[in-house]
């Protein structure tokens, strides 16, 4: 090879080079940044929930509400849930703004107005991930406590996160807990896993960082129980007395 | 040879310096997608109480699971109820909404005889 020649395929190289390592830094941009540590601890939470054939808990919530002059008004709501993996699910929401039932049997998605037994009834797809996914897309309906309910958690919550890490220790309702958080384009959010052979969430924070007033949304977990020996009647729906159906219309088109 | 040593050394400098830099470009652009991207509005997207989940809060999320749903939409398209039924959850949704800023009101001049409401509009 000549000098000329070599100098060209010198220079190609190194462009070559040079334009490889851009690329593999703007792919890895996307990937999230979880801290080590926080990323074990992540997956031990969701490989335990999802050894759970069925489990039920309690969630008591606090909420924002930004009204149009920026107050913030902070609501509350209580709930029981119970799921049998993988296509049953049942909740029962009482609070300041909402008092309903709801009921997922692999084929239907109910969910109850208790105070005037109004109801809507959608077809949704056999398996609850995709039954979620479906409401939450369709109508709009995504709980922040569902994220917990989806057969791979540690999938769902890193989906979109941008940062995670290792906050510290912290006692929750007298539970000790690891405190996690992380970032996302949209939210921010705050995990505290239960320290322990039950490595279960007791604790999530929400930040709506877009949405005007940052409002935020807490949920405590607890009563966590993996034995609750649920009957199969608790997710079949039986309209009471009074009970009548409305339509639901979706929310994307 | 001296010239072609030097062009060399230049070359070979390049190198280094981009390969050292990749890393930090890798944390640059970690630090500014977070930062740098305009806010991804949701206002097509009308959330339970104004509340998504983590999962579905986030646009990526959305177009993912769109794209997921698209292969299945038409066996999994819910037929709507008829036209005739009166009431509809969105309706519902937003008379709930009114309903929750009327009873804002309500109790805060409750609470709080001296609350003015146009402090609370």
């Amino acid at each position: 090879m000549s000098a000329p020649s070599r100098r060209l395929f010198l220079c190609a190289s190194l462009v070559c080079a040079g334009m490889f390592n851009a690329t593999v830094a703007l792919a890895d941009a996307s990937k999230p940044v979880i801290d080590s540590r926080t990323d074990k601890l992540l997956r031990n939470m969701s490989d335990y929930l999802a050894s759970a054939h069925e489990f039920s808990f309690r969630t008591e919530v606090n909420y924002d509400q930004v009204l149009a002059g920026g107050q913030k008004i902070l609501y509350g709501r209580q709930a029981e849930l119970s799921m049998r993996r993988p296509d049953r699910l049942h909740a029962v929401v009482n609070g300041d703004l909402v008092n309903e039932r709801m009921w997922y049997d692999g084929k239907t998605f109910i969910l109850m107005d208790l105070r005037d037994l109004g109801y809507v009834k959608v077809d949704v797809p056999p398996k609850l991930d995709e039954a979620l996914d479906f409401m939450a897309l369709e109508y709009g309906i995504a709980s922040p406590v569902s994220d917990v309910l989806y057969s791979d958690v540690y999938a769902v919550l890193t989906e979109n996160v941008v940062t995670g890490d290792y906050v510290g220790q912290s006692v929750v309702r007298g539970v000790p807990t690891h405190h996690l958080a992380f970032t996302q384009n949209n939210i921010d959010w705050q995990l505290w896993i239960e320290d322990g052979a039950n490595p279960l969430p007791r604790k999530v924070v929400i930040t709506y960082k877009n949405v005007t007033g940052s409002p935020q949304f807490t949920v405590w977990l607890s009563d966590w129980d993996f034995n609750p020996r649920l009957a199969d009647s608790l997710f079949e729906f039986l309209p009471p007395d009074g009970a009548h159906q409305v339509e639901i219309r979706p929310t994307v088109q | 040879m001296s010239h072609r040593l030097s062009t060399l050394r230049f070359w070979i400098g390049a190198a280094l310096v981009l390969t050292a830099a990749a890393p930090l470009a890798q944390n640059r652009l970690v630090i500014d997608v977070s930062k740098v991207q305009p806010p991804q509005s949701s206002a097509n997207v009308i959330h339970y109480e104004g509340m998504g989940s983590i999962r579905h809060s986030d646009q990526r999320s959305y177009k993912s699971a769109q794209q997921r749903r698209s292969t299945q939409a038409a066996e999994s398209r819910v037929e709507l109820a008829p036209a005739q039924k009166r009431n509809t959850i969105s309706a519902a949704s937003e008379r709930n909404t009114q309903q929750a800023q009327e009873r804002t009101q309500a109790k805060a001049t409750d609470r709080h005889g001296s609350v003015r409401l146009d402090t609370i509009r």
